[in-house]
């Protein structure tokens, strides 16, 4: 209950550092820590399986995929665009978010010791547990998933090959740009 | 959750290690900042530019098809675990759906030369 | 299971892993110099063996830099993540059956969750922060395009790891780490049924711990020395701490998962030592992949990866699923 009540004002202290913070790398930061402690969250409601997904897909697998996104869209130091200042009120926005957060929180930690009076069935949360549904009564989503996940590398291919293909050996990196040269060097455009 | 905060309160010692040598190293040296020795080191070349560079777009395609092929392999860990409870062959044409769809759209990008470094 | 009581118990562990570490740091010098025709680190006391404690030393009193456009938070943050993640991930590993030492009952690990494997995978999947925030932090172009190779790398390699892993779990039935030693105990060894799976994993371990001939992240000929170049003195060295903890805890796992783990072969009954002479064995193959195979190029390193490795982890799934539906050991 203690353990819950703290990781989730973290997780929520996090949520925060990822609006407020001036440098988008520093929210991918916070946004893991975010994350982390969500997984954190679902441990302390003995939900093993899946705070430990948690970790392996979003704090683990998008993220980085972020990171990528975010240095694809070119992430030079804090130099900022005209227009794209922090908006007004933001930070009060964030702290009203997070008090509501924090109230829905302590709900959260009260209905929980609800359930954890209760009794929970052996191995409740556990992967072993989750087998048993996902390939009992929920077999019809999960065989979808696979067809959903299809979709996704479909897309994956389409947007590929919205690049244009031109071999090269290179990382990305190209001297012209670093030189000042504002021109975008993605794939081969630059050429 | 008593086990997890046992692996805490191993980290947070193994940590406290070396950063306790790091404040105690920063006490015994002595330090001389100079511009020459924070530049960034180029071989020896000035440095010029600003080094966060857009990155290729080849490690966001590679993120994303790893992204759906995390997702599968979660989605396995389950069954293994159940694999030798439930009913095996049953349990085997399960899998194979899924997996076979998933097979399909790994061969399909790369046909479609995703999987070859630009 | 008092605070204290675990916490005397990761003291020790502590010091034990530094020991190690510094010693097989040593080591591999050393093997890496016979491979080589020449002598490794021989002047620090007998045989080199003082070596680490000169290296300690020299490192603390190692001016702390920092490039001027580094971002100070990441740039501070990212040793810490690293070592951070390879010492939990390090702290589920069983390294022996459970010990009794008069009534006290004593496990050979910091923690043992039921779900043990499954865990040392999600923090290896977040260790790749610690090399992609230090590599961008740095604001340097070859740390830069060091930590974007190894981050692409080793989430490439994870996927074939991944695979190779649940072809174990297949075969054992669970995700505790205990339970698939004491199954190797009463059958097999994991290794003979799913020697494909175990051939993945033992490329997959190199590829994840950004080793040589995978270690493009560092590629001394081209990066100079890739994510961490910028950085000096400790925090430098708490990433190669973090890289040798993460190469500790993968020839665990490979011995765990593979090997017997602490099952002596034919039966010689079983003790710690069994893991610990398997997991040099392992460290061992580490240092004589890297004096031997030249690095990959790399596209090569993706196209081994990701048309190798990934189908030959989907198939050797199928073999083992079919192995253990026809009854498997039983």
């Amino acid at each position: 209950m203690i353990a819950f009540v703290i990781v989730g004002l973290a997780a929520i202290a996090a949520a925060i550092g990822v609006v407020t913070a001036r440098n988008v790398v520093h929210s991918v930061l916070w946004l893991i820590t975010h994350l982390a402690s969500l997984a954190v969250l679902y441990l302390t409601l003995q939900a093993t399986f899946l705070g430990l997904v948690q970790v392996l897909l979003y704090a683990g697998a998008v993220m980085v995929l972020f990171l990528f996104v975010l240095g694809l869209l070119s992430t030079r130091g804090e130099r900022e665009e005209p227009g794209t200042g922090q908006p007004k009120g933001q930070t009060a926005l964030a702290v009203t978010g997070a008090m509501i957060m924090a109230a829905l929180l302590m709900v959260g930690a009260a209905a929980g010791e609800a359930v954890r009076s209760g009794v929970l069935p052996a191995g409740f949360g556990g992967a072993s547990a989750f087998g048993v549904a996902l390939f009992g009564r929920y077999l019809l989503p999960f065989e979808s998933t696979a067809l959903a996940l299809l979709i996704a590398v479909v897309g994956v291919v389409a947007l590929a090959h919205s690049v244009p293909e031109e071999p090269s050996a290179s990382d990305g990196f190209d001297v012209s740009h670093a030189r000042g040269a504002d021109s975008a060097v993605l794939g081969g455009e630059a050429k | 959750m008593g086990k997890y905060l046992d692996i805490l309160v191993f980290v947070i010692g193994g940590i406290a290690f070396p950063v306790g040598v790091v404040t105690l190293g920063g006490s015994l040296r002595r330090s001389y900042p100079d511009p020459a020795k924070e530049a960034s080191y180029e071989s020896g070349e000035t440095p010029f530019g600003d080094a966060r560079i857009r990155f290729h777009i080849g490690y966001y395609i590679f993120a994303l098809i790893y992204l759906v092929f995390d997702v599968e392999a979660v989605f396995l860990y389950p069954w293994a675990v159940q694999y030798l409870h439930l009913s095996r062959g049953i349990a085997f044409g399960e899998i194979v759906v899924f997996v076979v769809m998933l097979l399909i759209g790994w061969f399909y990008a790369w046909r479609k030369k995703v999987l070859s470094w630009m | 299971m008092s605070l204290g009581y675990v916490l005397v118990r990761s003291v020790i562990l502590v010091v034990l892993l530094l020991t190690a570490f510094a010693y097989v740091m040593v080591l591999e010098r050393k093997v890496l110099g016979y491979f080589q025709l020449r002598w490794g680190p021989v002047r620090v006391g007998p045989w080199g063996m003082l070596q680490p404690l000169a290296d300690a030393i020299k490192m603390m009193n190692k001016e702390d830099t920092r490039p001027a456009g580094a971002d100070t938070l990441l740039f501070y943050v990212a040793p810490a993540v690293a070592l951070f993640v390879a010492l939990g991930a390090f702290a589920v590993i069983p390294l022996g059956p459970v010990a009794h030492i008069g009534s006290l009952v004593l496990p050979l690990s910091v923690a043992h969750p039921a779900s043990g494997i499954l865990f040392v995978l999600a923090l290896l999947s977040v260790g790749v922060y610690g090399v992609s925030l230090g590599g961008w932090a740095s604001q340097s172009k070859y740390a830069l395009l060091g930590s974007l190779r190894a981050t692409a790398q080793m989430v490439s390699y994870e996927l074939a790891l991944g695979m190779a892993v649940i072809s174990a779990v297949v075969l054992y039935g669970t995700l505790n780490l205990n339970t698939m030693v004491s199954m190797q105990g009463v059958h097999l060894w994991g290794a003979i049924p799913d020697i494909l799976g175990f051939a993945i994993f033992l490329v997959g371990s190199v590829a994840e711990c950004n080793r040589a001939p995978f270690d493009l992240a560092e590629a001394e000929g081209e990066l100079v020395a890739g994510f961490h170049v910028e950085y000096s003195g400790f925090r430098f060295a708490n990433f190669v701490m973090a890289e040798y903890v993460n190469m500790f805890t993968m020839s665990a796992l490979g011995a765990l998962l593979f090997l017997g783990g602490w099952h002596g072969p034919f039966g010689l009954g079983s003790s710690v030592w069994w893991l610990l002479a398997k997991m040099a064995l392992y460290l061992f193959f580490f240092m004589w992949v890297r004096s031997t195979f030249p690095r990959l190029r790399y596209d090569q390193l993706m196209s081994f990866g990701w048309k190798l490795l990934v189908p030959l982890g989907f198939l050797n799934l199928v073999w083992i699923s079919t192995f253990v539906a026809l009854g498997g050991w039983h």
